[in-house]
């Protein structure tokens, strides 16, 4: 298939004046040592924010951290590469093997999720300039209430189940198509994903973190990863008083409170809720994947093929007179049309079949959140939630006893509270 | 830190603060109104260069448009690259600026941080803390509500492709024979792109006023410059205005109108082409495998029917743009139908449909600068080639897959007279230069190989040359009529008509048929020397190329169609509608 390349200007019309046209050039490949280096900083900024996290318990720290990646990952490296956007790189690769995925994306895409494995999100807390970004714009949190930042942490797995169905169908990587903040280090990119981006960081200023708690896919897996993690941030490094002064110090809403209340026994409403949803599970993963099957249609139209073969249909059955470049490019080239049509009908079947299993993902992902709502746990302490806990390391000087060991005076604390 | 160094940083902060902040504000603000502005995107966006580019094909040599062309050129670049200037240094000045803001900011933050007072929280309340988990499951629960009707809202528009075509059962293939083509006239110019049929009764003349010869005489509902063609007792003809593309059956016998079909494409679309009067919308003529009649209008509408009118399919090859109007006719070669699309350099192509189908088998890109001529299949050393001609390149292709197998560089003009083929030569004309034979049994660029012949007598710039194999005959617009050895090139003689000519000549047995555009028919020998048969008037004009059959010959004019014999009863028969 020809592709269609056009200047970003037309070029001057009249060849008669002795104006000379640049001959376009490809720009040199970059050198493969600026590669290593990436990876050599990603893995040394991750060694020092695990370090600072769960050592050193210093915010100070995390936020230096914070300021250089933006600024290195950020504006000198353009946001790319990004281990957000790595994950469609791995998907795709998945899925095509005749796709290759560069060592450099392997080691952004799985780096951090092995540290993630050990060490919670001490990704997230400062190496991700994408993270790092909104954690310095965050002025005045308010907390998002419960119901709401629950439901709204959805749509970060429905992000991640649509932009594997893209990328290993090859129809585009739509983290990066869609990503707030490239724009911004590069100061350049379409006017609607800048506004997207400024107003992400307006809403930042108040909401902590939104993409990276709402939307983020990568984080989705992190979150998967830190959950069974060896080490994890502990908010007092000592024993929990139950003094609540750090209850509201998570910007994000990643404190799990204490539930010294929870009774001993599950009540009978518990149990039956439980049953029922455990009946629903299955009900909401067929029903994700009948609705993955409509949906599917019109997301095959994503893919430039299909949206050329329908292009084209509309052409030849008269309903549409004009041409589009890419139509016209197809057109003028040695190419047949029924092929096309063939291999867009193929591709649109691809696309009804993954949309089908992200159906299906998006249901269970749904059923599963239900179910863990639905359990009471047993919880002694004032606890990081360690899927949500970004390591922002913000709780640390909430607690008195973290006061203590730094020699810090020390509130006065109420005593424990539980109702 | 002492009390007023402290007061005089916890005000400079908060002043910086609000300064950064409101720098932001506005800056922000302006680069979102000159971003409005759209003065960046003026360059490729301005509709004024568009408007003069537009004028400047219609006057290339205006020398003022021209320059009003660079001024406004160089004026939008350089309003585009300093507005884009503008915008990356206001966005690095807010990158710095923000930066400010938000140190000075969390400082004013840190200064201002009050400790948290879980007293004036309240206890907890579990069962408050329940009813939230609740809340929580519906609102999570309610996400998959979300997801559903986006996902059913999405459905709405989901992508229409064409249906797979459905299998072609092997029954339905028959390809007709050889013989079977050769005794009917099922394509422009006969079976071979000859116009030549070996068994023929073409009238010496005839009468239309009395009705001597005119076995009958049918009016033909629309215009078209195309040809019939026959198949056993049905002749076929296509005729068009802006509203309708229609194809019509007679009885070749009666000369009924059997039926007419107005053909429907599937989004039922009539695309309006731009044509000349000359050419209109229905020039080429369609073709029949003896199954069915495919028929091209000047929209790109190609459709197959059977021969009892029923639509079988229907499709239109993309617009088309065709300085006179489409008006290559139409090649057949087993199941493709083969359609010549000469347009333009960036869009000519050669395209072979499913004849059962209407499916794409295969389609070229072809480096024609556009052309007006027919293709042709013919048989060379047993094997199939599609010959083409266009400016400047005559191609021969394999009708099977497409793959070119010679070409020919050296035709110029406005090339709308269709090749022939003789004895393993193919003949084509050059309008204003020449008319030569080219050996079809090469293969690859075969532009540097010497012709087998070739002459300047009497070439042609319309009409297309009939063939006999022993007697080429080339007739020029202005009524010149060459008689040439198809072997050597020789001319074995020439005749001038004092009239104009666009049709094509047609040979039948040992007689040869013109008609003038005035509709004026001269009939004369076959033969080695001229010799005159007969002068008849039709009294309409007439651009299509008559078709001899064994028993008469047929002939479309400006209205009507006749079928025209050697003698026959003195009063015209009106047919029996």
């Amino acid at each position: 298939m020809p592709q269609v390349v056009a200047q970003r200007f037309p070029p001057p019309q009249f060849t008669e004046t002795s104006h000379l046209l640049p001959v376009p050039t490809e720009p040199a490949v970059r050198a493969l040592w600026l590669d290593y280096l990436d990876i050599g900083v990603l893995i040394a900024a991750l060694v020092l924010v695990s370090w600072l996290v769960l050592r050193r318990r210093s915010r100070s720290g995390v936020v230096g951290v914070g300021i250089f990646s933006v600024l290195y990952f950020g504006f000198w490296r353009k946001g790319c590469i990004c281990s957000i956007g790595s994950i469609q790189n791995l998907s795709q690769a998945l899925f095509d093997s005749s796709f290759g995925v560069p060592l450099t994306v392997l080691a952004f895409g799985l780096v951090p999720l092995l540290f993630a494995l050990f060490f919670g999100r001490t990704f997230c807390a400062a190496v991700c300039p994408h993270g790092a970004l909104q954690d310095l714009v965050l002025l005045k949190p308010v907390k998002v209430p419960n119901w709401l930042d629950h439901s709204l942490r959805m749509l970060a797995w429905i992000y991640l189940g649509l932009a594997v169905v893209f990328a290993a169908t090859g129809g585009g990587y739509i983290i990066c198509q869609y990503d707030p903040f490239v724009p911004i280090f590069r100061l350049s990119g379409s006017l609607t994903m800048v506004l997207f981006g400024v107003s992400l960081l307006v809403v930042g200023i108040f909401v902590g973190r939104p993409y990276c708690r709402f939307l983020c896919p990568y984080g989705v897996l992190l979150g998967v990863a830190a959950s069974v993690s060896k080490w994890r941030v502990r908010i007092t490094p000592d024993t929990c008083t139950q003094c609540r002064l750090c209850e509201e110090s998570c910007a994000f809403g990643a404190i799990n409170k204490s539930a010294v209340d929870a009774p001993s026994q599950p009540r009978a409403t518990d149990k039956r809720r439980l049953i029922l949803l455990l009946v629903l599970l299955p009900v909401l993963i067929a029903g994700g994947i009948g609705l993955g099957g409509l949906a599917g249609g019109t997301l095959a139209g994503k893919h430039r093929i299909v949206n050329l073969a329908e292009r084209l249909q509309l052409e030849e059955s008269g309903a549409v007179q004009d041409t589009t470049d890419a139509s016209a490019a197809f057109r003028a080239g040695n190419n047949s049309i029924e092929t096309l049509y063939a291999d867009a009908r193929a591709l649109h079947h691809r696309y009804v079949v993954a949309a089908r299993w992200c159906g299906a993902w998006i249901g269970l992902v749904i059923g599963l959140k239900l179910l863990s709502l639905a359990i009471v746990r047993r919880r002694t302490d004032y606890e990081a939630d360690q899927a949500h806990c970004l390591s922002c390391a913000r709780c640390y000087r909430s607690c008195p006893q973290e006061l203590q060991r730094l020699g810090l005076p020390v509130p006065e604390t109420p005593k424990p509270a539980n109702g | 830190m002492k009390p007023l160094s402290q007061t005089i940083w916890k005000q400079g902060s908060l002043a910086v603060a609000i300064a950064s902040g409101v720098f932001l504000v506005l800056m922000g603000g302006l680069l979102l109104f000159n971003q409005a502005q759209g003065k960046v995107a003026g360059l490729v966006q301005s509709t004024e260069l568009v408007r003069l580019h537009n004028e400047l094909r219609q006057r290339p040599q205006d020398e003022e448009l021209k320059q009003r062309i660079r001024k406004l050129d160089l004026q939008l670049r350089q309003n585009s690259f300093t507005e884009l200037r503008i915008s990356h240094n206001g966005a690095s000045a807010m990158i710095v600026v923000a930066g400010l803001f938000l140190a000075s900011a969390h400082l004013v933050r840190k200064q201002r941080q009050k400790l948290p007072d879980p007293l004036a929280w309240g206890p907890r309340r579990p069962v408050e803390e329940n009813r939230t988990r609740l809340k929580t499951q519906y609102a999570v629960a309610a996400m998959f509500g979300v997801a559903a009707v986006a996902a059913v809202g999405t459905s709405l528009q989901a992508v229409r492709l064409p249906s797979p075509p459905a299998p072609v059962q092997a029954a339905a293939v028959r390809f007709p024979t050889s013989a079977e083509m050769r005794e009917n006239w099922p394509a422009f110019r006969g079976f071979d792109g000859s116009g030549y049929r070996e068994v023929a009764a073409i009238p010496a003349a005839w009468n239309v006023a009395s009705g001597q010869g005119i076995r009958w005489k049918t009016e033909v509902p629309l215009p078209g410059m195309s040809s019939p063609i026959r198949w056993t007792n049905a002749l076929f003809l296509t005729g068009a205005n802006a509203q309708s593309n229609v194809v019509y059956r007679f009885d070749a016998d009666k000369g009924q109108l059997v039926w007419s079909t107005t053909l429907r494409n599937p989004g039922n679309k009539m695309p309006e082409p731009k044509v000349m009067e000359d050419t209109g919308l229905a020039a080429p003529t369609p073709v029949t495998d003896g199954q069915r009649i495919y028929a091209i209008f000047a929209n790109a509408e190609v459709a197959a029917l059977d021969f009892s009118g029923k639509q079988i399919w229907c499709r239109i090859l993309g617009p088309l743009d065709n300085p006179y109007g489409h008006a290559a006719s139409l090649a057949i070669y087993q199941d493709r139908l083969l359609v010549q699309l000469d347009q333009g350099e960036a869009t000519s192509k050669l395209v072979a449909l499913n004849t059962s189908t209407g499916q794409e088998l295969w389609r070229v890109a072809r480096p024609i600068v556009g052309s007006w001529a027919s293709p042709i299949v013919v048989e060379v050393e047993a094997k199939p080639q599609l010959i083409t001609c266009g400016e400047p390149w005559v191609i021969s292709y394999n009708p099977l897959d497409g793959s070119e197998l010679w070409r020919v560089n050296g035709l110029g003009g406005e090339l709308a007279p269709s090749p022939a083929y003789t004895g393993g030569k193919v003949i084509v004309c050059n309008p204003g230069s020449d008319v030569r034979a080219i050996p079809a049994n090469g293969s690859g660029d075969l532009s540097t190989n010497l012709a087998a012949w070739k002459t300047d007598a009497g070439v042609p710039a319309v009409s297309s040359p009939a063939c006999d194999g022993q007697r080429l005959y080339l007739l020029t617009g202005d009524g010149q009529l060459s008689c040439l050895d198809p072997g050597s090139g020789q001319v074995k003689w020439s005749h001038e008509f004092k009239d104009d000519f666009y049709s094509s000549p047609a040979i039948g047995g040992n007689r040869v048929i013109i008609v003038s555009r005035k509709g004026v028919a001269h009939v004369f020998e076959n033969a080695d020397q001229f010799h005159d048969l007969g002068q008849s008037e039709l009294g309409e004009n007439c651009n299509a190329t008559p078709v001899p059959d064994r028993q008469c010959l047929y002939l479309r004019a400006g209205k009507h169609l006749f079928c025209l014999e050697e003698s026959a009863p003195v009063a015209v028969k009106s047919p029996e509608k």
